[in-house]
C-alpha cells in the first residue's frame, strides 16, 4: 500500500524562487498531470522610469492561513489531489520569480482549472505588499488593481 | 478600551510606524476604525483599507471587541 509522504515546506522564501528545486520536489505520488506557474518581476514602466525590483512585505501567518484555504478549496472544487504554493518576500529584481504553484491531479483538466482559481484567489486574498524600485532611485507601491 | 494595531505597507510608510494601541471608549465597528484612522493620519483616506481582526478580514460593519489584534492593510499585491 502506498502511504503519503507528506512535505513539510515553507510557502514564503526570502529572495527570488529557486524554480528548478521547486519544479523537482517530488511527494511520492505518481500523478497524471502536473501543471505549474511562474510569476516573475515585470520591468514595467512606472513614473517614467524603470522597475528594476520589488521589495515584498508578507503578512506571514494570515498568508499562511489563506494559503490552507485556498488549496482545501480546489480541491473541493475541482478534484485536484495536490497543490503547493510559494511566494517570495524581501528584494526580487526583474526578471526573477517570485510566485511559483503547482497543481497535480489524476487529469489535465483538473489542473488547468485548480491552478487558475489558486493563482488568482492568492493574488486577491494573501495579504502581501510589494514596493516597486525604479531605475531613477525612487519607489511607488505596487497594488493589484484589476482584483480589488 | 485599547486594541493594538499593526500597519503594513504604504500605511505603515504613513503613519510612521509599524504598530500602536489605540484607545475606544466603547466596541467599535469597522467604518468607525477606519474614520478613527483617516483622522489620525489623513493621508490613509487616499487609500482603500483593508482591516482584520484576530486574523479575520472584517467588513464595514463587524465589531471589534476590546484586546483584539487589529491589522490595517492597502490593497494586496502579491503574484
Amino acid at each position: 500500500m502506498q502511504t503519503k509522504t507528506e512535505i513539510i515546506y515553507n510557502p514564503i522564501i526570502q529572495g527570488p524562487l529557486p524554480v528548478t528545486k521547486l519544479l523537482t520536489l517530488n511527494n511520492g505520488f505518481c500523478y497524471g498531470a502536473e501543471v505549474t506557474f511562474t510569476g516573475k518581476v515585470r520591468p514595467d514602466i512606472k513614473a517614467d522610469s524603470k522597475v528594476t525590483a520589488i521589495e515584498f512585505e508578507v503578512h506571514y501567518k494570515l498568508v499562511i492561513k489563506e494559503i490552507e484555504n485556498i488549496i482545501a478549496e480546489c480541491k473541493k472544487k475541482f478534484g485536484i489531489i495536490n497543490a503547493g504554493v510559494w511566494h517570495s518576500t524581501g528584494k526580487v529584481s526583474a526578471g526573477e520569480t517570485c510566485f511559483f504553484v503547482k497543481v497535480e491531479s489524476q487529469h489535465r483538466k483538473e489542473s488547468f482549472k485548480g491552478l487558475q482559481y489558486i493563482v488568482d484567489e492568492v493574488k486577491k486574498r494573501c495579504p502581501i505588499f510589494g514596493k516597486e524600485i525604479l531605475k531613477n532611485g525612487e519607489y511607488v507601491w505596487k497594488e493589484n488593481t484589476s482584483l480589488k | 478600551m485599547e486594541c493594538r494595531i499593526e500597519y503594513y505597507g504604504v500605511l505603515s510608510e504613513i503613519a510612521g510606524r509599524v504598530s500602536e494601541e489605540i484607545c475606544f471608549e466603547r466596541p467599535f465597528k469597522t467604518f468607525e476604525l477606519k474614520k478613527h484612522l483617516i483622522t489620525l493620519y489623513p493621508e490613509f483616506g487616499k487609500h482603500t483599507l483593508i482591516i482584520f481582526a484576530n486574523q479575520n478580514r472584517c467588513e464595514s460593519d463587524t465589531l471589534i471587541t476590546p484586546g483584539s489584534k487589529i491589522d490595517c492593510m492597502p490593497p494586496f499585491a502579491g503574484g
